[in-house]
């Protein structure tokens, strides 16, 4: 437990906002979906954050983004973890040919820019929150297979996995084994990639692809940068900056916390 | 003729990706069987529709279409783009510059910052090194995207001191007088964006690897003999690890490359960034297949160059 105690403001911080996403349908003021106030309204104590170019209340909408953008973030860092650990295992215990293959993967991935593999995905296939996780996911696996796969190299060489080795045991068994020496490389992955896959989620929403109907805080970003006149006033103020602010603090957090969560 | 053996193995892979990406993604206009093309045709525009059909010749099974793929390619021929209506290896070859100018101005930037400050700040116990060290980790975890957006809002649309879009004034023309300082004008900003998003990682691992190399032996006795301060800094220190700075700044760079393709979006840039953005938006396949190649093969020229410096400095590296 030292690393919650060593970092006890960011567990708080990504621990309330996950509560605001589990809860948000309670605490919102409005419907997200409601577009039936006056459009760009200042904030007033009716729309504490005001309301946007089709009347949306801004406020609504920033906590409906709560539940979409971490739920995204966490879906596709689970799935890109799990992929990528299984294939560094996989990769560690076959060794020869086998590793070879999935290393020069892993290169490739990290040759091309991400950016263009997650567009080209997400692009063609149907504008689905389901279809962005995964897309997320798909070029996501190889930072994690590269990381784990050589601390799994270096574990493999332990007398107690050897041992098992020795006594003829398959990829289970020494997954089982190891799992102890590998845990903290594959949680603090998980962790930076929960930063990552939220960004990532921002980004695609920003280039005005994704599901357009989920209404994520790159979503309220893009279509604040898109309304007219957003920099002639203030309104940018309670339009622009505040979903600016939750990626921010989301993925600062995080980033604190995965700094730190190999002391276990 | 290790490294470029290893090189054309990317290159094909790069390649077979950008082939089989298209169809392997479930409800891609790739998955329609040659008996569905009427209803391929009712959704696409007529235009687009027959150059689909001619560059990807969906009627023909699909081992036949990779080998067409691979000629085309050998001929430089990417297919035309449905937006444009341009062939896509022109529209590509005419953004690349831009793109390859912000990612190489801004790496270098960072590189002669990020690499002295590290340096500095590894051999001398400086008082306020905390808070430097504080202040590039949070920057670091900060979105390239998030940077953009907030410096454009504050320098170019609040205080107004830097044009807030494009490469270069409309309507002005290469062989005018001003056009270099109106060019280094409209780069100011997004390389600003790019230098704050690639110094802190680079600080960051010079910073350690340097810390790392001088509580070595060999530094220490340097130290006994009353070896200069600056040549230990920079012959016995900086020299030694200079291959692992610089293979750090490979993988760098690779990911540079994807923040220059934000910061282009953001600042309306006419490099591949911006291509990528309507190519995206518009679901414009071939030119979305040709920028998978064209910025998969910049990644691995650049990584190319990068081992081949890196064995140069330090023969004992095995790539």
């Amino acid at each position: 437990m030292r690393v919650f105690h060593s970092n006890k403001g960011s567990w708080i911080i990504i621990l309330v906002m996950a509560l605001i996403g589990l809860t948000y349908p309670l605490i919102s003021p409005y419907d997200a979906g409601d577009f039936s106030f006056d459009s760009l309204v200042s904030p007033s104590l009716d729309h504490l954050l005001g309301t946007d170019e089709m009347g949306h209340d801004i406020l609504s909408m920033l906590l409906a983004g709560f539940r979409v953008s971490i739920g995204i973030a966490i879906s596709a860092s689970v799935l890109a973890t799990l992929s990528g650990t299984v294939l560094a295992i996989i990769a560690a215990y076959y060794k020869g040919l086998v590793d070879r293959i999935i290393v020069r993967l892993t290169e490739v991935f990290i040759l091309v820019p991400e950016i263009v593999v997650l567009l080209f995905v997400t692009a063609i296939a149907k504008p689905t929150v389901y279809n962005s996780i995964l897309a997320i996911a798909f070029f996501s696996w190889s930072k994690i297979t590269r990381i784990v796969r050589a601390k799994a190299l270096s574990i493999i060489e332990l007398e107690k996995v050897q041992y098992t080795l020795l006594l003829k045991g398959n990829i289970f068994d020494i997954i089982l084994k190891m799992w102890r020496e590998l845990y903290p490389a594959i949680a603090t992955m998980f962790v930076f990639q929960c930063g990552k896959a939220a960004v990532y989620e921002s980004t695609l929403a920003f280039f005005g692809i994704g599901d357009p109907l989920a209404k994520s805080w790159g979503r309220i970003m893009r279509n604040a940068l898109d309304c007219e006149g957003i920099f002639s006033g203030n309104t940018f103020l309670w339009y622009l900056l505040p979903p600016i602010l939750c990626i921010l603090i989301f993925v600062l957090a995080i980033s604190r916390i995965a700094y730190n969560v190999d002391e276990f | 003729m290790k490294i470029l053996s290893k090189t054309i193995i990317y290159i094909v892979i790069v390649a077979s990706i950008s082939f089989l990406l298209p169809r392997l993604i479930p409800g891609s206009p790739f998955f329609f069987s040659h008996s569905d093309m009427n209803v391929l045709n009712t959704m696409m525009p007529e235009d687009s529709f027959n150059s689909f059909v001619q560059y990807y010749h969906p009627d023909k099974p699909v081992a036949e279409q990779f080998w067409l793929y691979l000629k085309d390619l050998l001929k430089f021929d990417l297919g035309r783009s449905f937006y444009y209506k341009l062939p896509v290896a022109d529209l590509l070859t005419g953004c690349l510059g831009w793109t390859i100018f912000l990612s190489f101005v801004s790496i270098g930037i960072s590189s002669g910052i990020g690499i002295p400050l590290g340096l500095f700040h590894a051999v001398k116990n400086a008082k306020n090194r905390a808070v430097w060290l504080n202040v590039f980790t949070g920057l670091n975890s900060v979105p390239v995207i998030v940077i953009a957006v907030v410096m454009q809002m504050l320098l170019s649309y609040k205080f107004d001191l830097f044009p807030s879009s494009g490469a270069y004034t409309p309507g002005i023309s290469v062989s005018d007088p001003g056009w270099i300082l109106d060019v280094i004008g409209h780069a100011i900003l997004p390389l600003l964006v790019l230098v704050l998003a690639e110094l802190p990682p680079i600080f960051i691992l010079t910073y350690n690897t340097c810390s790392r190399t001088k509580n070595e032996p060999f530094v220490e006795m340097a130290q006994y003999f009353n070896i200069q301060d600056n040549v230990i800094n920079h012959q016995y220190i900086l020299k030694n690890t200079l291959p692992e700075i610089l293979s750090k700044i490979n993988i760098q760079f690779l990911y540079a490359i994807s923040g220059v393709l934000f910061v282009e979006v953001v600042f309306s840039y006419p490099g591949i960034g911006s291509l990528l953005k309507i190519a995206a938006f518009g679901r414009d396949y071939p030119l979305l297949q040709g920028i998978l190649l064209v910025t998969g093969i910049y990644g691995i020229i650049i990584n190319l160059i990068f081992e081949l410096i890196i064995k140069r400095l330090n023969p004992r590296v095995q790539v």
